[in-house]
């Protein structure tokens, strides 16, 4: 396992040069777009109001996570690949505030959502956020915006296609045994899969193919795995 | 029959004629039991497995009955719910149901026995709640769940006796505490309540029957917890005369010792060509023609191993050799353990019982029974790992009263025979284990709470304040007075009527509740939370899918990260651990079920899989599977060598052994008593230090980290840690820097050792994964309803998640706290690890430097290299070094 440490990463994909964050975000510098996918808003929300005491917290700390990512990257579009709010009881007043607070601290952005699954039953964000809602296979050429995967062979071959949905993680194994999963961006010939933004997310376990190219984060570093 | 005299006569006759019909005469410790009973006293029957425990407390109760009823016959109609039988297992639970069933019938009494547990169907549930039986048996969980309705109080008015089937399964795990805070519950409800516990033979009976009965109303000031640890009358374990089965004080618990007439015989099965050296983890099946040998000669026979994973290869070495060398027995082998699917091992235990099976390989799961399952003789496979393991699978065999149990052990590898010398030694001696009860783990508690909120509610405002002022003040969120109640007052001192939270403070009392009514000091003002909502000065649940989802995870304490097997077409074989089904990728074999199956995929939290074509595969891993050598055997197998280091080899066992001790003598040292042996190797892999302290795995595992830990600090460096029952290895590709008396006792120091421990060893990592436990338990994990896990995975968060959030966001949350806690007292055994340190301060150090591994270096060597590579690479790599090693030895 050859290992390098970085803060962020780059990497040329599909002609373009991309930069990977720390943060769980996907940065292409020549459009000034960011890339991030499932912040699902207001999951401990949900899990509150079900009567599961998560403490709160993790909506605005991902919020300040994504503001330092704009002021870092000075990008001008960002596009969320789904799962915006984690259900509808993620509408609470405390969540929405925080969100109209921070895109008013945004006014110039341009944001997209890829509509994905979770959004179905959760609903659009407010138009007070004005963001564009679009439905899956969004082009932002070479790119093309999914939030699940493709698995359609012929529709993969028509171009690059970055995705969300899975949560994906790495299993890092040490000698003595012990193990450590960490979020990760998952590189295949011709679709990427970008880690989850939400920081209170688990992930599914990534099963890496032959030329497929892994990049482990931590709070503050994104390593290769190969 | 002067002490049964508060039974009628008319009673103990019918009794009598049925002990006759069948050919017994009742023990003296039954009799006492009665006795006991028809005094009102609760009490503790220990005894091996078989003999007529069930009987000595069921009758108790059926006894009184008849003398109040003695005309009474079949014909009558059932009385209400009198008895409640708890048992931990729910395969155990139907057996009795059908021998308690038995004896009602056989003495002509209209009782209705029935069984209720997590397999029980929903409409025969509620036939029970609007019909209760007289007795209903039933588990912790189930028990919990009962308490969860609000009509249950009703149901129960009734209850006179409560008899808690093999106590020392559930002694010492929370599904214990779940139990001592219900039948607190039941206390409250019915003060006259007997509480009647069956239990093996354990080093801690007095507690386990203190832990049963509770430490008494604390807000009267009636007993406490002083007391309560030491019952007045107790008796010891062999032999009990019978003049003291009553007590001066009426009203104490009394522990009843079963009649110790039953001889248990250990027998090992020698090898006849003794490998030199064996390792560790070896499967052991040079000894099958030997086993089957024995298997063939009996009618009936278990064959306990120590984890499912073992189980699954015996069986499998069982069964392939049966085809060619033993015919008669294709087909009737049969395998059990935990991770089957029930019907699969109600379908072995039918067999059993009814002759099919002549030999079932198994593992704890059919440890505990119900007396009258025919079982004509036990092995054990590998070491017994603790001496009142071996006491109590040895009893399942020879049942009829005054039979001899035997068990027949096998080793796995030439240690195990010492083991096996050592655990007769003990059993000898009388040292058995004792199985320490939880101290207020929190997450029961708020389980508890959510629990008693949903049935029948509890008052907010504390009842003394009540008392005193005429009506009820708002409870008080400053710093807690003793002469001010709590909020939930009643429900704490009920609480701490029971022994796990005698000592439970104001401070976490009121921790506990903050937590299920705001979810705890984070959420303090948060509205939209509501797990428990004061209503009407009581604490309820009132959204009723909350009320759902709880009870559904009620019953979720033994299962742990499991992801069912399933056929393709959907034949249920099973559950596996989650991490290692994340391993296998399609097209993988694994062994499970006594099946060779292919993996096809996960979904929907269900590992498809169809039959393997391919003829081997790898055998699942079980966490938990890894069970250390009891204080008490790892004592005796100390002494056992140090027999051996005087020359003394008078057992069978160590007989066959004595070739392999010698060579350790000739190359190092046998450790004698007082001694500490350390031998440092170096070999092509680099510079090893061994050191043999025998205080059971996890000891050595902290000692090892630890040793690790400060030997790097004197100078950086890579040291790899190991550990077994036996010792500790250390591995550095440089010299380590130790080498005489004094650096050694620097380095073994017990002073600092909490801080360097917790430096060493990844607490944190540990702790996190300790929570897993008890965040599902405390109800943040929620795996879901069955059949409809879909509809919930909005609620599902994994609890390393959930573990992050408090970490971050409620950093003194005190489940947090209670994690770091378990991983000290449970995972790493502290307080063990400070009392080796100590008396390794105190051996005489005996520094060897052996030219090659030793006898006692391989095993531990053995097994660290299996830890790292595949099974195949490292049977070859142990095969070659075993030959090297016996060329040396010539």
């Amino acid at each position: 396992m050859s290992i390098g440490v970085d803060t962020v990463k780059t990497l040329n994909w599909a002609g373009e040069d991309l930069v990977l964050y720390s943060q769980r975000a996907l940065y292409w510098p020549r459009m000034q777009t960011l890339f991030i996918t499932d912040p699902h808003w207001g999951k401990g929300e949900t899990f509150r109001q079900s009567g599961i005491p998560i403490p709160p917290g993790g909506t605005l700390s991902d919020l300040a996570r994504l503001t330092d990512l704009l002021v870092t990257t000075k990008a001008q579009r960002l596009i969320v690949l789904g799962d915006f709010f984690h259900t509808e009881h993620s509408r609470a007043p405390q969540i929405l505030d925080a969100l109209h607070a921070w895109r008013a601290a945004h006014r110039t952005l341009e944001i997209v959502l890829v509509r994905g699954n979770h959004d179905r039953h959760a609903g659009a964000p407010p138009a007070a956020l004005d963001i564009t809602g679009v439905a899956a296979g969004y082009a932002a050429s070479p790119f093309f915006c999914h939030h699940e995967p493709v698995d359609d062979a012929a529709e993969k071959r028509s171009g690059y296609i970055l995705a969300g949905h899975l949560h994906p993680v790495f299993t890092l194994r040490d000698r003595d045994g012990s193990q450590v999963r960490l979020p990760c961006f998952h590189f295949a010939k011709r679709q990427a899969i970008l880690p989850a933004f939400a920081s209170f997310s688990g992930g599914y376990g990534v099963t890496a193919a032959k030329g497929d190219r892994v990049f482990v984060i931590s709070q503050a570093f994104v390593v290769e795995v190969t | 029959m002067a002490e049964t005299a508060l039974f009628s006569s008319a009673a103990l006759a019918r009794v009598e004629e049925l002990f006759t019909r069948r050919g017994w005469t009742p023990f003296a410790f039954q009799r006492a039991a009665w006795a006991a009973y028809a005094e009102g006293r609760s009490g503790l029957i220990h005894a091996p497995t078989g003999m007529g425990k069930t009987q000595a407390a069921w009758l108790g109760p059926v006894l009184e009955w008849l003398s109040a009823h003695p005309a009474a016959t079949q014909r009558n109609a059932a009385p209400p719910l009198s008895v409640l039988w708890i048992t931990p297992l729910r395969a155990l639970a139907k057996d009795t149901t059908a021998a308690l069933s038995a004896t009602c019938a056989a003495l002509d009494l209209p009782w209705t026995v029935e069984l209720r547990t997590g397999d029980t169907s929903s409409h025969v549930k509620q036939r029970q709640r609007k019909r209760p039986p007289t007795a209903l048996v039933t588990t912790p969980e189930s028990l919990s769940l009962l308490l969860s309705y609000s009509d249950t109080e009703r149901q129960l008015r009734h209850l006179r006796c409560v008899i808690v089937d093999e106590w020392h399964e559930l002694l010492g795990s929370k599904r214990g505490t779940q139990t001592e805070l219900a039948l607190a519950r039941l206390r409250q409800w019915q003060p006259n309540l007997r509480t009647w516990g069956l239990s093996a033979t354990l080093g801690n009976l007095e507690q386990a029957l203190a832990v049963l009965v509770g430490v008494g109303d604390r807000a009267q000031g009636m007993g406490n917890r002083e007391d309560a640890a030491q019952p007045p009358i107790s008796h010891s374990f062999y032999p009990i005369p019978n003049s003291q089965y009553s007590s001066p004080d009426p009203q104490s618990p009394l522990l009843i010792a079963g009649d110790a007439t039953k001889e248990i015989l250990i027998e090992t099965l020698i090898p006849s060509d003794m490998e030199r050296f064996p390792w560790a983890g070896h499967l052991g099946v040079k000894l099958l023609p030997q086993v089957v040998e024995r298997v063939l000669a009996a009618r009936s026979t278990l064959v306990f191993t120590n984890t499912r994973a073992q189980t699954e290869l015996w069986f499998q070495a069982l069964i392939d050799y049966a085809v060619t060398e033993a015919p008669e027995l294709i087909g009737a082998i049969g395998l059990h353990h935990g991770s089957l699917e029930p019907k699969l091992r109600q379908e072995v235990e039918a067999r059993l019982a009814d002759g099919r099976l002549r030999c079932v390989v198994c593992t704890s799961s059919l440890d505990l029974g119900v007396d009258f399952a025919p079982v004509e003789q036990v092995m054990q496979v590998g070491s017994p790992k603790g001496v009142a393991r071996l006491l109590q699978r040895a009893g399942r065999s020879g049942h009829q009263p005054g039979a001899v149990s035997k068990v027949f052990c096998v080793p796995t590898h030439a240690f195990e025979l010492v083991e096996f010398a050592a655990a007769r030694d003990a059993m000898g001696r009388g040292e058995i284990e004792a199985r320490p009860p939880l101290a207020k783990p929190l997450d029961v508690l708020v389980q508890h709470l959510v629990t008693v909120a949903l049935g029948s509610g509890f008052a907010a405002n504390g009842q003394r304040e009540w008392d005193m002022n005429g009506e009820a003040t708002a409870p008080n969120d400053t710093a807690p007075n003793d002469n001010e109640a709590l909020p939930g007052q009643a429900l704490f001192d009920e609480v701490r009527t029971t022994y796990a939270y005698g000592d439970l403070t104001a401070q976490e009392w009121r921790w506990a509740l903050d937590f299920v009514t705001f979810g705890g000091a984070a959420l303090k003002g948060y509205r939209e939370y509501a797990r428990v909502q004061e209503r009407n000065g009581q604490f309820r649940v009132l959204s009723p899918q909350i009320a759902r989802r709880h009870r559904m995870s009620i019953g979720a304490i033994t299962s742990d990260g499991m992801l069912n097997v399933k056929f393709q077409n959907g034949g249920a074989l099973g559950a596996i651990e989650e991490s290692f089904a994340a391993r296998l990728k399609p097209g993988d074999t694994f062994i499970f079920a006594g099946r060779l199956l292919e993996f096809r995929r996960i979904k929907e939290m269900t590992v498809q899989v169809r039959k393997a074509t391919k003829s081997k595969g790898v055998v699942p891993r079980w966490q938990g599977g890894r069970m250390p050598l009891s204080s008490y055997l790892a004592d005796a197998v100390r002494l056992r060598l140090a027999t051996a280091a005087a020359g003394i080899y008078d057992t069978p066992e160590m007989q066959a052994v004595q070739p392999i001790l010698a060579i350790q003598q000739r190359w190092s040292h046998i450790p004698a008593a007082g001694e500490l042996l350390i031998e440092a190797v170096k070999t092509r892999e680099g510079h090893h230090l061994f050191l043999y302290p025998l205080a059971g795995y996890q000891v050595h595992e902290g000692l090892a980290s630890l040793l690790a830990y400060r030997l790097s600090r004197l100078a950086p460096r890579t040291i790899s840690a190991f550990a077994t029952d036996y010792g500790c290895e250390l591995l550095s590709p440089t010299p380590l820097p130790v080498g005489d008396e004094a650096s050694w006792r620097q380095i073994l120091s017990p002073d600092n050792l909490l801080e360097d421990i917790l430096l060493c060893l990844n607490a944190a990592e540990m702790a996190r994964r300790q929570f897993r436990d008890i965040a599902r338990v405390a109800g943040l994990i929620f795996t879901g309803y069955p059949g409809s896990q879909k509809s919930t995975r909005q609620l599902q968060a994994s609890s390393s998640v959930i573990y992050d959030a408090f970490v971050t966001y409620d950093p003194d949350n005190l489940l947090l706290e209670q994690a770091r806690r378990e991983v000290l007292e449970r995972q790493l055994d502290f307080g063990q690890l400070r009392r080796t340190l100590e008396g390794m301060a105190a051996a005489a150090l005996v520094l060897a430097s052996p030219r090659r591994l030793t006898p006692l270096a391989f095993p531990l060597w053995a097994s660290r290299l299996r830890s790292q590579i595949s099974s195949k690479s490292w049977s070859d790599r142990v095969a070659r070094m075993v030959m090297q090693l016996e060329k040396a030895a010539g």
